[in-house]
């Protein structure tokens, strides 16, 4: 029991630390069918093949920072990602994060396909906390900035992959989240609305206590928007510095 | 193992809110897409209910109509009850396959996804019960002391099927199979809880064994009593029991299959 993971997320977003993981790894266990799966619950030595996500994880990252993961398919980015956020657990380690996450991972974003869109929004606003009075000031500009026009009041089934993004991204930018996390965002907005989003996030990134995490393929983004750069392959950080280093590092390999 | 047991309570007290608004949005999802939504919330039982009755009292003679109370009542109190369970019987053994967003995209606990499914069919059940009570009053069929009871026995449905949806949803998530299992029995339970007839009556010794470890027929037995039957409770100290102990034994369950399953869940959605 005590070698369970420890998973801790706090409100505190004066705490001059915004994450830290300590010595934390990720195994995805893989079965042959469902019914092994399934009977894993119960029995823990049905046969399976292991993939090691994260092998050994342990990065600080303090208040204001902008930090991109960069790696190869499959380096384990997207793990990291959605452990910070929450959302998947680690086996073993411990994951410290302070202050309110905003997570947009990859495009489809997690929307309800029966609701409409700005139903969406309310639904996703209720769920993470955020005061009603707080969205119905933002729910305008979200609106606007996503330019979905009419669209807005239609399900989601109705959007197009890039509407859904550009739902996304409207929302995860426009809540003033203390830690802001972006994996491969851009990469289905058309170019209108990517540069529209570039200049977004420079705007966020001129409030001075806004952490990113940014997971990209576009270096030249990654130098724009970050000062620090860590390197994953297979799971292990291989390098952890400045962005251009670390840009340089990668793209030696 | 008990610290998680804790955390349940705590989770679903911290996300109280959500819970509200989320259950509020489910039901918003069902009745959405047809004008009359609303109407066919109820529609749809209000019409199994007197078909049910027309058959068995009027066709088939076979309902039970005492002086102080009409067949018709004895059947809604089990059918409308019978309503809720049978949706936490069935999509409420799957309940991540109808959210995966909040499991696998946002940062959300997987017990208050039971808990505010669960919530959402109790409140169409409470509307229904509202209805039933003024009906009955304007009948002239009179409330008893003994209605008082009936918080009480909501309340204990109500906890029973939060943890059932606790305990089967990680399971169902990870096999389609397991949850095609529990649902194919749902049409067995209807007719072995005694929700059409009384299932008392019957003097059969594995049957009694049966309902031994039933909570529909603790529940609609618990129901009845309250509004029907006209007697307390601890009258019947093996519905207590009984029913103590399988719910017990659920809560344990479904705390144990969470702590076990629950950190997978997102990884299989
Ligand atoms: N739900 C899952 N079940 C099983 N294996 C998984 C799951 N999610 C990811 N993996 C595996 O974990 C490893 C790391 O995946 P991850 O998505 O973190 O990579 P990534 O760095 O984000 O790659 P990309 O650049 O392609 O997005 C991969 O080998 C992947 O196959
Ligand atoms: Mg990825």
């Amino acid at each position: 029991m005590s070698s369970r993971a420890q998973v801790k997320h706090t409100r505190d977003r004066e705490n001059p630390i915004a994450v830290q993981l300590k010595r934390m790894s990720k195994t995805y266990k893989l079965y042959g069918t469902e019914h092994q799966r399934l009977l894993a619950t119960f029995f823990p030595n049905v046969p399976h093949a292991k993939v090691l996500a994260n092998d050994n994880l342990s990065m600080l990252i303090e208040r204001g920072e902008s930090v991109a993961l960069l790696g190869g398919n499959g380096a384990g980015k997207s793990t990291a990602l959605k452990i910070i956020a929450g959302i998947t657990y680690p086996d073993s380690g411990s994951v410290e994060v302070n202050g309110r996450v905003n997570a947009l991972l990859n495009l489809s974003a997690g929307f309800d396909a029966k609701l409409t869109g700005r139903e969406n929004l309310r639904l996703r606003s209720q769920v993470q906390g955020i005061p009603e009075a707080e969205f119905a000031k933002l729910l305008p500009d979200i609106i606007e900035f996503s330019e979905l026009g009419v669209f807005i009041d239609q399900p989601i089934r109705t959007y197009s992959s890039g509407m859904k993004s550009r739902l996304g991204f409207a929302y995860a930018s426009s809540f003033d989240p203390d830690i802001l996390i972006l994996d491969e965002v851009l990469a289905v907005g058309d170019k209108a609305f990517k540069s529209k989003c570039l200049v977004r996030m420079k705007e966020i990134m001129a409030l001075k206590h806004i952490t990113l995490l940014f997971v990209t393929h576009d270096m030249s983004a990654a130098q724009q928007f970050c000062q620090r750069g860590i390197v994953l392959d297979k799971g292990k950080v291989v390098f952890d510095g400045p962005i251009a280093e670390a840009v340089a590092f990668y793209s030696e390999r | 193992m008990f610290r998680a047991f804790l955390n349940i309570f705590r989770d679903n007290w911290q996300w109280r809110r959500q819970v509200w608004s989320l259950a509020l949005a489910d039901i918003r999802k069902t009745v959405r897409g047809t004008l009359l939504g609303w109407f066919w919330l109820f529609a749809k039982p209000l019409v199994y209910v007197v078909t049910l009755w027309f058959v068995i009292d009027i066709g088939l003679r076979s309902g039970h109509s005492t002086d102080t109370y009409p067949f018709l009542l004895w059947l809604s109190i089990g059918l409308f009850a019978w309503f809720y369970m049978s949706a936490m019987l069935s999509t409420g053994t799957d309940l991540y396959h109808r959210y995966p967003y909040l499991v696998n995209k946002l940062r959300f606990p997987l017990s208050v996804i039971s808990n505010f499914y669960s919530l959402a069919q109790l409140m169409i059940y409470l509307i229904s019960m509202v209805v039933l009570v003024i009906v009955m009053l304007l009948a002239g069929v009179s409330l008893s002391i003994y209605f008082i009871q009936l918080p009480f026995i909501i309340a204990l449905m109500y906890l029973f099927f939060m943890f059932w949806s606790i305990m089967v949803s990680p399971l169902s998530a990870m096999s389609k199979d397991f949850s095609q299992l529990i649902r194919t029995m749902n049409t067995p339970i209807f007719w072995i809880s005694g929700i059409l007839y009384n299932v008392d009556a019957l003097q059969l010794t594995w049957f009694k064994w049966i309902q031994a470890f039933n909570p529909v027929y603790y529940v609609v037995t618990a129901l009845r009593a309250a509004i029907c039957d006209k007697y307390w409770l601890w009258e019947r100290p093996d519905l207590i029991i009984g029913f103590g102990v399988v719910l017990c034994t659920t809560m344990i369950i479904a705390n144990w299959v969470l702590w076990r399953a629950g950190r997978v869940v997102p990884d299989v959605i």
